[in-house]
């Protein structure tokens, strides 16, 4: 954690919300209709790629920079086992993640408030503070998600850059999964073989669009609640399966 | 000293070509951008919505402003920057069928200045769907319709639906009844209004809707006699005072807006 706020990377990021929030000013005087929903939409936006950001570039280099500069074996040597270890790596990931998170959510609604308060007839009708909530609790679990893929393939292969590269192909897959669950629902029936590869990968890839409820945040499109809790059990279980398989990988892997 | 009037030089040729390079930079920046603008334009939807991931909004956007660009620029948009206008629109429906200021500016160009109808429908259509809250989608499909088609009866059916939505103005519903009447279906007309009667609360619209029934209940009455007038003799009445000539009728109905119905002999339909 103090070596996540260490590192220059987190600044950037500060730095790259704050220019964000100067263009969400100009670019949402660029249109004349629903400027909630274009608040929302940049400040939500700005909210993943932060926290994709923070993933990528920064939480891939924590670990691989204690096994680089042996830091490890004094970590390891302190009486802290190694699921402890990763277990602790991904908290203090995910904490970090987190006030990027809050920091953005917050900043977004202050925004939102005011467009609300200056252009009281140009915002979507149906918007509420609920909708907006729920959708920042979502983004939130699916980056926990992506943080657990990405400490699972930084255990897995010893280059942080193969590591970047796999999980960033995970999350792009991931993203879009509901359109090949699709195409191989309705090509199911005349390639049954496709059907035999490819659905095991949709059970194996985290399916990330069912946690992206920016466009219902935006316009304060009904909930269901019985998805969301679905959702909400399906992150956590797939986070916790992945962080127990990152754990078995670590275990067995020589650190010299 | 030698040095520094080699270095002043060495810098004042620099400079001279960097200003050389700034003036070529304008061409270059508008070849550039009409470069950036097809490539967005011409992706597929499927695969923008593919690489947009969970920034569909975003983007759609984007591709919203880049749309606004080309046609609000001071010289006029060629047929291929209208294509790309147009693209760009089905790039933005296909990632955000919500968005307003879509619709808005779909409704304000496509028909009118590309005469691309089914494409400004087929998109509106999308709003219509995903915006059940939203009135003002249905009002500009009927107007298409209504103004630009031709099609009263298509116009009357979606200002109609538009009409039943929260909020919409009860002109809608008025103007929906009248070009279901023009389509000669003014039974229709009648139903929806009595239902919209029924449903409405506030107090001046429904004295406006009662009156409008009061309306197409005369048509109906003269249409009754005009069929029955048509059995008898095999032909339309010439004009609608041949009722009272014939005995159809005692006097005519009035049209509480202009007082006197018109009455086309040819196909027997009363209008106001």
């Amino acid at each position: 954690m103090k070596e996540g706020f260490r590192n220059r990377i987190l600044h950037g990021i500060f730095f790259f919300v704050f220019a964000l929030f100067i263009l969400d000013c100009v670019l949402v005087n660029l249109f004349t209709r629903d400027l909630g929903k274009v608040a929302v939409d940049i400040g939500l936006s700005t909210m993943s790629i932060s926290g994709l950001v923070i993933i990528f570039f920064m939480g891939m280099n924590l670990l691989s920079k204690d096994i680089d500069k042996l830091t490890i074996y004094s970590i390891l040597s302190r009486s802290v086992s190694r699921w402890q270890y990763i277990v602790g790596k991904y908290m203090g990931l995910s904490l970090l993640v987190f006030i990027s998170v809050a920091v953005i959510a917050v900043l977004t609604a202050v925004f939102v408030k005011i467009i609300i308060h200056a252009y009281p007839g140009y915002i979507p009708p149906l918007f509420s503070w609920v909708q907006y909530f729920i959708a920042v609790c979502l983004a939130f679990l699916s980056l926990l998600i992506v943080t657990a893929i990405s400490i699972l393939f930084t255990c897995l292969t010893s280059s942080p850059f193969m590591a970047l590269l796999l999980t960033f192909g995970t999350y792009l897959i991931g993203q879009n999964i509901d359109l090949l669950v699709k195409a191989i629902n309705q090509s199911a029936t005349e390639v049954n073989s496709l059907f035999i590869v490819i659905k095991p990968i949709t059970w194996l890839i985290p399916d990330l669009s069912l946690f992206d409820y920016k466009t219902i945040a935006a316009y304060g499109l009904a909930l269901n609640v019985q998805d969301i809790i679905f959702t909400v059990f399906y992150g956590a279980t797939y986070i916790m399966l992945v962080l127990f398989a990152s754990v078995l990988i670590f275990n067995r892997r020589e650190l010299t | 000293m030698k040095n520094n009037y080699k270095t002043i030089a060495v810098g004042a040729v620099l400079v001279f070509f960097y200003a050389l390079s700034l003036s070529g930079l304008s061409t270059v920046h508008q070849s550039r951008q009409s470069q950036m603008e097809s490539m967005i334009s011409r992706m597929p939807p499927k695969l923008l919505t593919f690489f947009a991931g969970e920034f569909k909004g975003i983007v759609a956007d984007y591709a919203l402003i880049e749309a606004a660009s080309i046609f609000g620029k001071a010289e006029k948009v060629t047929p291929e920057e209208w294509d790309t206008i147009s693209n760009l629109f089905i790039l933005t429906m296909e990632l955000d069928p919500y968005f307003m200021q879509s619709y808005h500016l779909i409704d304000a160009t496509l028909p009118w200045f590309t005469k691309k109808y089914d494409l400004s429908i087929s998109l509106l259509e999308k709003s219509k769907n995903s915006r059940f809250w939203d009135w003002i989608p249905g009002y500009f499909l009927g107007f298409e319709h209504f103004y630009f088609l031709k099609d009263n009866e298509k116009a009357a059916a979606y200002l109609m639906e538009a009409a039943k939505i929260e909020n919409a103005p009860e002109v809608l519903a008025t103007f929906g009844a009248r070009l279901a009447n023009e389509a000669g279906n003014n039974e229709t007309a009648l139903i929806f209004l009595k239902a919209y009667y029924e449903r409405e609360e506030d107090k001046d619209k429904k004295a406006i809707i009662a009156k409008r029934i009061r309306l197409h209940e005369a048509v109906a009455v003269l249409e009754k006699k005009i069929l029955s007038f048509k059995n008898d003799f095999g032909r339309y009445p010439t004009n609608l005072m041949d009722l009272i000539i014939f005995g159809y009728l005692k006097q005519l109905p009035l049209d509480q807006y202009s007082k006197t119905f018109s009455y086309d002999p040819e196909s027997g339909q009363v209008l106001f």
